[in-house]
């Protein structure tokens, strides 16, 4: 095998590659072994035709993919320990050539370590957001956890109105002949959620519980069904009971119900902002990170390869690929729907990953260069072990047990101990604006897409 | 005048034919008129090998009905030659006793063998 380096730049380099063909024959050759019980000739038993007869008879290409899966890795190792290199991305092959008599020519291209020039990375400007928290954001969250709180209790004597749960027995009649799903006994059924068609919740509106009665109604001309679309029937319903939702009022008695902390509504109303607060305070610092490390990027020279871009946003479409068949799309027909190719959706995300990774790298140098100031003393990771287990909600001995029991989790839990640790030492030295930047333009982000898609289907 | 082409029809190939070349014997159909000597000729001619043997055997064709016709397929001759995969140069007395050597390159194996059948 002989390689030559043809082209070197932007952390990305290229070889040209040639095997020669006595040496990809015997890949062939290995490929024929293994497809042998595949292949049938008249004259041959199944499994038992010789190299060149299938060569002749099925033409030399069938045996290609096989024979390049097993010497694509061998060439790309042999390649790798000649030049001593370090890839930081999957190799890409280009095949040029191929052929038992002329042997294998390819290219074979691969990203180097980003090369990271760091700039000043103290007293930069970042965005972070104020922190206000206005009275009707405490009204929202208070009244949210009212309804959360709420019972169904049974409405009694009074007349249904909408917004009621009730229970009912219905019976569809079209020409006094029952019809394929006009039937059921037990229903539950919301009024005024328009789960049935048009005037029926309506007709139960003003009726009381045991009540029977006849409603004529008329299928909307647009219904699934064809044979019913339009078409004028009866049901008779019974209703069996009738709920109503029985939202608690805003009292002491309610707070202590739902807080642990607070005893009046007055504590409540403190406890609420406390939380919000600390959610904005989190979503801010969130901001301000990404503005610092951004700063630092731009100061710095970042030199990182494209096919490290390409690796991180096919794993991202892998991923997914996974989320969306949880919910039984395919990712694919997704985004031929939303009007997409796989190849707009990778473009679009190319630029946003290319800046997370940058800054994952910056913010790796600076961590380098700063390796004494972010130091994790064992006290610290200690005390960071305790706080972790709390917050998980279990013993100390048993977080031990279960996330740093090898040397490889406890590197990890320190690293990001340090991580946070450089974190928190960039926002004290970076200064924080409230001019907010001027939001990039991205073009329309796929995964905002994927949620709408995933809210409407489980609705 | 035949050609070689005329004599030697086409390859059999099969497990057991390919198997045979190995051992330097190769499996044709022949013309059914053609002897053992134009067959020799006709391999030495046309692949550049020197055939040691020619063993040829007839096949009479296969019965085959249609309803009440009957008939057969048509018969056929197969020779199996055998070539020599040593092939020394050749030496001839001269007249006055002097030696001279001939040496023909023969090769050792029908590489088109197996193709354009």
């Amino acid at each position: 095998m002989t390689s030559q380096k043809v082209q070197e730049e932007n952390r990305t380099i290229k070889f040209a590659v040639e095997v020669p063909a006595d040496k990809f024959k015997k890949f062939l050759q290995a490929a024929h072994r293994k497809l042998a019980k595949h292949f049938q000739v008249p004259g041959f038993r199944k499994g038992k035709v010789p190299y060149p007869i299938v060569v002749n008879h099925y033409g030399e290409s069938v045996l290609y993919d096989d024979a390049l899966e097993e010497a694509l890795p061998k060439v790309y190792e042999e390649l790798l320990a000649q030049h001593e290199i370090e890839p930081y991305s999957d190799p890409r092959f280009n095949i040029r050539e191929i052929g038992g008599n002329v042997g294998l020519k390819l290219d074979i291209s691969v990203a180097l370590k980003p090369v990271i020039e760091l700039g000043e990375y103290e007293g930069l400007e970042a965005y972070r957001p104020p922190i206000e928290i206005e009275d009707e954001e405490i009204d929202k969250e208070i009244e949210a956890a009212r309804t959360r709180v709420a019972r169904l209790v049974p409405i009694g004597d009074r007349a249904i109105q909408e917004g009621d749960h009730v229970t009912i027995d219905y019976k569809g009649l079209k020409d006094d002949v029952p019809f394929d799903g006009g039937t059921a006994e037990g229903h539950k059924l919301e009024i005024g959620s328009g789960s049935f068609i048009p005037g029926f919740e309506e007709g139960l509106v003003g009726r009381k519980v045991g009540d029977t009665l006849d409603l004529p109604l008329t299928f909307p001309e647009e219904y699934h069904a064809e044979d019913l679309a339009g078409e004028d029937v009866v049901f008779s319903v019974t209703i069996h009971e009738a709920l109503e939702r029985e939202i608690p009022e805003l009292n002491d008695d309610f707070v202590r119900d739902v807080s642990e902390k607070s005893d009046t509504v007055e504590e409540y109303r403190e406890e609420i902002r406390e939380q919000l607060e600390k959610k904005k305070a989190d979503e801010a610092d969130r901001i301000y990170d990404d503005g610092i490390i951004g700063a630092i990027v731009q100061s710095s020279k970042v030199e990182l390869s494209d096919l490290m871009v390409d690796d991180e946003v096919e794993s991202r479409i892998e991923q997914q690929q996974k989320q969306f068949s949880m919910y039984g799309i395919n990712f694919m027909d997704f985004l031929r729907y939303s009007g997409q190719t796989i190849e707009d959706y990778k473009n679009s995300q190319s630029a946003s990953v290319r800046r997370m990774l940058e800054g994952s790298w910056v913010l790796n140098a600076v961590r380098e260069r700063e390796q004494e100031r972010i130091e994790v003393t064992d006290e610290e990771f200690e005390e960071s072990v305790r706080e972790a287990a709390e917050s998980a909600g279990i013993t100390e001995e048993l977080f031990e047990e279960q996330y740093l029991k090898t040397d490889y989790d406890r590197d990890r839990f320190r690293h990001e101990l340090e991580m946070k640790k450089l974190l928190s030492w960039l926002r004290e030295i970076s200064v924080a604006t409230d001019v907010e930047p001027e939001p990039d333009e991205e073009p329309e982000d796929a995964e905002e897409l994927a949620e709408e898609e995933e809210g409407n289907d489980l609705a | 005048m035949k050609t070689p082409q005329d004599i030697i029809l086409k390859p059999i190939i099969t497990e057991q034919s390919m198997e045979e070349t190995m051992r330097g014997k190769y499996t044709f159909v022949v013309a059914k008129n053609a002897t053992k000597t134009e067959i020799k000729k006709a391999c030495e001619d046309m692949f550049e090998v020197k055939v040691l043997k020619v063993n040829t055997m007839h096949f009479a064709g296969k019965m085959r009905r249609m309803g009440k016709n009957k008939g057969r397929t048509a018969s056929w001759k197969k020779a199996v030659i055998t070539i020599d995969l040593d092939p020394q140069p050749e030496e001839y007395m001269l007249p006055g006793g002097k030696v001279e050597t001939k040496s023909k390159r023969y090769k050792t194996e029908i590489t088109e063998f197996g193709f354009g059948q």
